[in-house]
Order: C-alpha cells, then sequence, then structure tokens
C-alpha cells in the first residue's frame, strides 16, 4: 500500500533537497566572490549553444499564433490587432515557457551532465582538496549564466516571432507590415512585459537551481550521469509548468493590484 | 602524527567502516590494502573531510577535525594532498592550469613562483614540457602523473594516494609505485597509499594494514606480514610467496 | 584437418588514420585458452574485437570455424555467431533487468525453450557462478566482482565454444580476481571450449593461458606456452612479464621514468 506513495515521498524529500542547495548557493553567493571571466564564458557558451533553436523556435510561435488569431479575429473584422494580440500573448505566456523548455532540453541537460561527469571521475572531490569551493567555482557561474542569458534569448525569441508573425500576417492574413506594428505599442502593456519578464525569470531560475543540483549530487558512476540528465529533464520540464501556474496567479493578483491603484 | 578513533561510516543501511583504529607515524609510508568495496577509499575521504564520519575521532597532528567546517578543512586539506583514483584532472584546463589551480588558491604565489612550482612539480614527475598540452592529449598513465604533480605542488606534508595502479600494465604499474615511494621519501611525506598491489606494498612500504568488511585484520611491516596467519592476508601472499619458492 | 576455432590472415586496423595492428597472421586452435597481454592502449581490445567479429578489420581476413564474418549474413552468420560468448570490459549488464532476466535474455533472443526450461537454465548458471541468492537482484545492487560473475554466466549461456573475455579481472582485488579466474577455468573445463581473455595481469595469464599473445609496436608476438614465454627471448616480453622498469618498452609515454 505504502508503494503507491512511495514516489510522492521521493518527489517531496527531492524537492527540499533542490531548496536547501539552492539556498546553501545563495548563501556562497553572499560570502565569496564569483569570478567574472568564469561568468562571462558560460554566459557566452549557453547563448550560443541556444540561440539558433531559439531563434528558430520564435519565429515559428509567431507564426502559429498569427495563423490561429487570424481565423477568429477575421470574423469580427479585428485583424488589425492581429500584431499586439498574438505579440502581448507571445511575451506574456508562450516566450518565457519557451524559453524554459529550449533551456531544459538543451542546458539544462547538458549542466547537469557536464557536473555529473566531474562529480563521478572525482574531480569535484579535487577542486575541494585544492583548496577551492566547487558550488563558487562551478555551480554559481552556470547558474547566473543561464539565469542571464535566458533573458537574451527571450528578447531574441520575442524579435524573431514579431518577425514570424508579421511574414505570415501578409502572406496568410492579408495584414501588412504597419498595421501588423501599429498595435503592438497599445497592446502590449507595461504589467504584460513585467510579467513576462517575471515568469522568464522565475522559470530560469528553477530551471538552473534543478541541473545544478542533479548534477552536483550525480551518484554511480557513467550509469549515473545518464540517470541525471533524464531526470533533470523530467523535473525541469514538470517544475516549470507548476511554477507557471504559480506565475500566472501572482500575475494575474499583482495586475488586480496595479488596476486598482489607478 | 594521524590517528583514527573508532571511526564509523555508514552509506544508507550498509556500514562500510566499523569502529576502525588506526595510528599512522609521521615519515612513513603505509599501504592499506583489502579486498574490494571495504572502504579503504572511505578512511581516505573521511581524513581530508571529503566525507564526515558517522562516529569516532580524526586526529591530525594533535587536532581533532571530524567536526570542523569546510572552512576550517582548508588547512588541513593544505597540508593532506590528495591523488584520487581517477586522475580527475579538469579538462577544460592545460596542465599548467590544472597544477596552479591549487597553488593559485592554497599559496599566495607570485606568477613567476607558480610558474617554477609547476615546472618544478612536472619535472618531479618527469614529465616536463607537456604544460600547455590538454589532459586528454595524454596517456592514462601521464594523466595519472599529472595528477600527482597537481599534488605534490603544493607541498603536502601527508601524502594520500587512492589505487595509484588500478587498470595500469605492469610497466606503468611499477613506474608509478617506484615513483610515489622516491617522491615520499624525497619530499619527506607521510604517505597513505591504498592498493591492491601486494607486490608493491612487500617492496616499498615501512608498514602494511590489511581491511576487510570494514575493519582492519592485520598490520606490521612487511616481514610481519609475511609470517602472518590470517586467511586473507595468507591469501593476498600465496601467489607472491610462491612464486618466490619457484625463483 | 579440423578447422581452426579463429585464422587470421595478414590482418591490418587503421583507427582515425592511425595503424593500430598490421601483419597479423595467427590461428586459434580448439580448445587453446589464450592471455593477450601488452602495455595499455596499444590494442588489446581491438584484437579481441575482431576474433569476435564486432571490428572489422581494414586489409585482411578473419576466419571464425572457416567462415569470414564479414562475408556471410543472415541464418548462417547467426549461426555462427550464436557459438560465440563475451563478456565485456564493463560487463555490459542490462541494469533494467534482474540478474535472472539478464541470463535468460540471450535465451529468449535466440533459444525455441520454454519460460519453464529458461528459468531452468538460469538457475543452473547462477548456481555454477556462485551468485544463486542474487536472482532477483538487480545488477547495480550487486558488487562488481558478481557482477562479472553474472557477465560470465550470461556470456555463457548460449553454450558457446568460443568464448571471449575483455580484461575479466580490472579493478578486482587479487583474491576475487583469481576467484574469477578459477570460474573461467572451471566452465570451460565442463563445455570444453575455446577461451581467449585480454588481460593486465600476468599472475592471471599464467593462471589461465595454454598460450600468451603479446600486442605491442602494432604487432602480435606469439610467445608460445606459459613456460615458453618465461624464457622467451624477446626482450619487450620479458620487461612486460618482470615489470621492470626500464628496457625497451620505455617510451616516454609509457609512464616509466626517464633518467
Amino acid at each position: 500500500m505504502m508503494a503507491i506513495f512511495q514516489p510522492f515521498f521521493n518527489i517531496i524529500s527531492e524537492t527540499g533537497r533542490v531548496v536547501q542547495f539552492f539556498f546553501q548557493m545563495l548563501d556562497v553567493w553572499k560570502r565569496k566572490s564569483i569570478s567574472r571571466d568564469l561568468m562571462f564564458e558560460q554566459i557566452w557558451k549557453v547563448t550560443v549553444q541556444s540561440s539558433a533553436t531559439t531563434a528558430l523556435a520564435g519565429f515559428f510561435v509567431g507564426a502559429i499564433m498569427t495563423v490561429q488569431f487570424t481565423m477568429e479575429m477575421k470574423d469580427f473584422g479585428a485583424l488589425g490587432y492581429l500584431g499586439g494580440l498574438s505579440t502581448s500573448g507571445t511575451i506574456r505566456e508562450v516566450g518565457p515557457l519557451l524559453i524554459a523548455f529550449m533551456l531544459a532540453g538543451k542546458v539544462g541537460a547538458f549542466t547537469s551532465a557536464e557536473l555529473g561527469t566531474m562529480r563521478v571521475t572525482e574531480q569535484i572531490d579535487a577542486i575541494r582538496c585544492l583548496g577551492a569551493d566547487p558550488i563558487q567555482e562551478l555551480v554559481l557561474p552556470r547558474f547566473i549564466a543561464i539565469v542571464i542569458s535566458s533573458f537574451f534569448l527571450l528578447g531574441l525569441g520575442l524579435l524573431l516571432s514579431i518577425f514570424g508573425g508579421m511574414l505570415l500576417g501578409k502572406y496568410f492574413s492579408g495584414v501588412n507590415y504597419e498595421e501588423y506594428l501599429r498595435h503592438i505599442p497599445t497592446i502590449v502593456s507595461l504589467p504584460s512585459i513585467l510579467s513576462g519578464l517575471f515568469k522568464c525569470f522565475v522559470f530560469a531560475v528553477v530551471l538552473a537551481v534543478i541541473c545544478t543540483h542533479r548534477g552536483y549530487s550525480t551518484t554511480g558512476g557513467a550509469k549515473g550521469v545518464g540517470r541525471s540528465v533524464v531526470q533533470t529533464a523530467v523535473s525541469t520540464m514538470v517544475a516549470i509548468v507548476i511554477a507557471d501556474w504559480a506565475t500566472s496567479l501572482l500575475a494575474d493578483i499583482a495586475l488586480k493590484i496595479f488596476l486598482r491603484s489607478r | 602524527m594521524i590517528e583514527f578513533k573508532g571511526l564509523v561510516k555508514r552509506f544508507g543501511d550498509r556500514t562500510v567502516l566499523k569502529g576502525l583504529d588506526l595510528t599512522i607515524n609521521g615519515g612513513e609510508i603505509l599501504f592499506v590494502l583489502g579486498t574490494s568495496g571495504t572502504g579503504k577509499s572511505v578512511l581516505l575521504k573521511n581524513l581530508v573531510g571529503l566525507l564526515k564520519p558517522d562516529a569516532g575521532q580524526i586526529w591530525i597532528d594533535g587536532e581533532e577535525v571530524s567536526a570542523f567546517s569546510e572552512e576550517q578543512y582548508l588547512p588541513i586539506r593544505k597540508k593532506c594532498g590528495m591523488v584520487f583514483q581517477h586522475p580527475a584532472l579538469f579538462d577544460s584546463l592545460t596542465v599548467f592550469d590544472n597544477i596552479a589551480f591549487g597553488i593559485r588558491r592554497h599559496l599566495q604565489c607570485t606568477a613567476k613562483e607558480t610558474q617554477q612550482k609547476v615546472s618544478h612539480s612536472l619535472k618531479l614527475v618527469n614529465l616536463s614540457g607537456v604544460e600547455q598540452k590538454l589532459p586528454a592529449q595524454l596517456s592514462y598513465g601521464m594523466q595519472k602523473r599529472v595528477s600527482l604533480a597537481r599534488t605534490i605542488a603544493l607541498e603536502p606534508k601527508i601524502l594520500l594516494v587512492d589505487e595509484p595502479t588500478t587498470g595500469l600494465d605492469p610497466v606503468t604499474t611499477n613506474a608509478i609505485n617506484q615513483l610515489i615511494f622516491e617522491l615520499s621519501r624525497k619530499l619527506k611525506t607521510t604517505s597513505i597509499v591504498v592498493s591492491h598491489d601486494m607486490q608493491c606494498a612487500l617492496d616499498i612500504a615501512d608498514r602494511i594494514v590489511v581491511m576487510d568488511q570494514g575493519n582492519i585484520v592485520d598490520q606490521g611491516t612487511p616481514d610481519e606480514l609475511r609470517k602472518s596467519t590470517v586467511p586473507l592476508v595468507k591469501d593476498f601472499l600465496s601467489e607472491i610467496l610462491q612464486k618466490e619458492a619457484e625463483q | 584437418m579440423a578447422l581452426a576455432a579463429i585464422n587470421l590472415s595478414d590482418v591490418k586496423v587503421i583507427f582515425e588514420g592511425s595503424t593500430i595492428l598490421e601483419n597479423v597472421n595467427l590461428t586459434v586452435q580448439d580448445g587453446d585458452s589464450v592471455a593477450i597481454i601488452g602495455p595499455s592502449g596499444q590494442g588489446k581490445s581491438v584484437l579481441l574485437k575482431i576474433m569476435a567479429g564486432l571490428v572489422l578489420p581494414t586489409e585482411g581476413k578473419v576466419l571464425v570455424r572457416g567462415e569470414n564474418l564479414s562475408e556471410i549474413s543472415g541464418a548462417r552468420r547467426q549461426k555462427v555467431v550464436n557459438k560465440i560468448g563475451m563478456l565485456f570490459q564493463k560487463n555490459a549488464l542490462f541494469d533494467s533487468l534482474t540478474c535472472g532476466d539478464n541470463i535468460a535474455f540471450p535465451l529468449r533472443e535466440v533459444t525455441d525453450l520454454d519460460e519453464q526450461q529458461i528459468q531452468k537454465v538460469v538457475a543452473e548458471f547462477l548456481e555454477a557462478v556462485g551468485i544463486s541468492h542474487a536472482k532477483n537482484l538487480f545488477p547495480d545492487e550487486i558488487s562488481g566482482g558478481m557482477q562479472k560473475r553474472l557477465g560470465i554466466a550470461r556470456a555463457l549461456a548460449l553454450n558457446p565454444d568460443l568464448i571471449f573475455y575483455d580484461d575479466p579481472t580490472a579493478g578486482l582485488d587479487p583474491i576475487t580476481s583469481r576467484k574469477i579466474i578459477d570460474l573461467i577455468l572451471r566452465l570451460r573445463a565442463q563445455n570444453s571450449a575455446t577461451v581467449v581473455a585480454v588481460t593486465n595481469d600476468m599472475n592471471r595469464a599464467y593462471q589461465m593461458a595454454s598460450r600468451i599473445w603479446m600486442v605491442v609496436d602494432r604487432q602480435v608476438v606469439d610467445a608460445g606456452s606459459v613456460e615458453q614465454t618465461k624464457q622467451h627471448q624477446d626482450l619487450r616480453i620479458q620487461q612486460f612479464i618482470t615489470g621492470a622498469i626500464r628496457g625497451p618498452l620505455t617510451a616516454p609515454d609509457s609512464g616509466a621514468i626517464n633518467d
């Protein structure tokens, strides 16, 4: 009977360990300085690794949104708002989610494999013996890089999605470029930009802490590394969806307060 | 001097070290032998704080270190240089940067002094001139020696070596063992070597400890061990004694 | 004349532009047990994999019981391959299967035995390698020595008459190593199989081999029986078996000390 609940206990205790690891990281961050060079190297790596896929996916997201909205909006003669609506949707919801999944699949898996390999080949032990802190030297630069890069990538994805939307707007929906762009500033409000940035930040933090933690606590040789990579993929996807729900709720409440205060 | 008192280490429900007592004298070369999975490496990792014992005490030069924090362990780790079973070199760094890694963190050195220390320690392991290579460009035996150089560059008083020759052919094995012996004597370190290689232990150890099932079953000088009546030790020695009898 | 178990003629192997082996002309007779020794990284495992048909030579011919594995296919190839057993260096056990199912795997794949018969064979093999108690455990729940035993049991499950072992005692302590070789010899005696094994450990080579080959400098030297090997004139072989640090094998790469 207890066996049915075992997975839930595992999830709870694993979540506890991830949170604990997060605070350990913050503690190290507070006390010690992070090497700029290491951090920039990682930011560069993460951004370069993911920019092509992000750009491609961003383009098609814009295209999909345009096609979907066109079908609904044609009947109301509201095609003029096409650009504004699909951009708003992308920045608030689809963009951050897309970036998070992109990073989870590529950078998350890569990071946990990299740290996992260093763990099982005793490199992390060696770092400690050589007088350095592996959290400071390895984990934090990667963590920070993932969070910062996610904003770059969000921007890139957004630009490409507007581009994709414009292109499809013109050739599929018959909306010319000026018309497509015209309502973007009016519909895309400050709250939706803030909400998008906030989501992007939360997803990146969740993803970064899970993949570094999984890699860092790998056990059991080459097989263990494989296990860590799979676990990273699964738990980040689930965690991001949950985080999406939580941030949507938060953003909603914040928006209501914002509107009331006006 | 190093002293373990009643050391206990568990992993989950498996007890790997079962109240182990061991004293290691300053300046000696001690070999720790035993069957696989009997906690030999765990012993070394407890000494430098990579693992924490569940019970017992660890004394290093008059200090009880087992409850030390990560910060307090820093001077201990400078004193106790550890060479891992894997070469554990950092793949993305050159040999030079691998060796300089610990020097930059443990010692206050100028760039020039660092340079000198790196080339000196590479010379000690007979590998001069590979500073700018990446670990992947070296053979496994060479990687092991760079790993040794990285550790001795910090001039440790105590040298801990975990299975230095596992998976190496006989010629490389003997070369590495000889190197450990020469370095220990030249640098006057206390050395603890975890190994499977009884022949080598008999050749170069001052004292040998044999472990089984998380405890010590016998210890003594090579000559004392040769006369041991403990079944496991006799088993370890049987082929060697037989070979010697043939000659 | 009966067909040789394995026949290598003018075999040459080139990997990524560098020659690993050349001019290899050797024969393994039925009932032989060959130990392949030699310095690390010189192609011992490659030689083994070529004989087992897992790697194709760049040039030359490999005949297993008179058949060229790279030329035959289908049922005819399967018939030869089924008679070959192989223990990999890392055991290559399936970690999602229990120990019992690991042994049952090749039986289910290849034979027509029903489940009851398979279970009987599995029980026999677990018994033979001394790990009956581990039948329902998973490979990562048992020790390294036991994993080796399981690997051996699986390699032998189809009752092969030609068995390859890639460094069967690597990383094991000497006592466990000796037990593993004892096991290999005992099982070999039972089904009078031909055995080829790579090893780094001369004691194990002496314990098991009827012939010793040494892979060195891209060649394979047949050093003969254990006694002949011990007396061999080739200085490289002498250095290797005594483990002397100085000698012809002392390249800057071999890990030996240069003055």
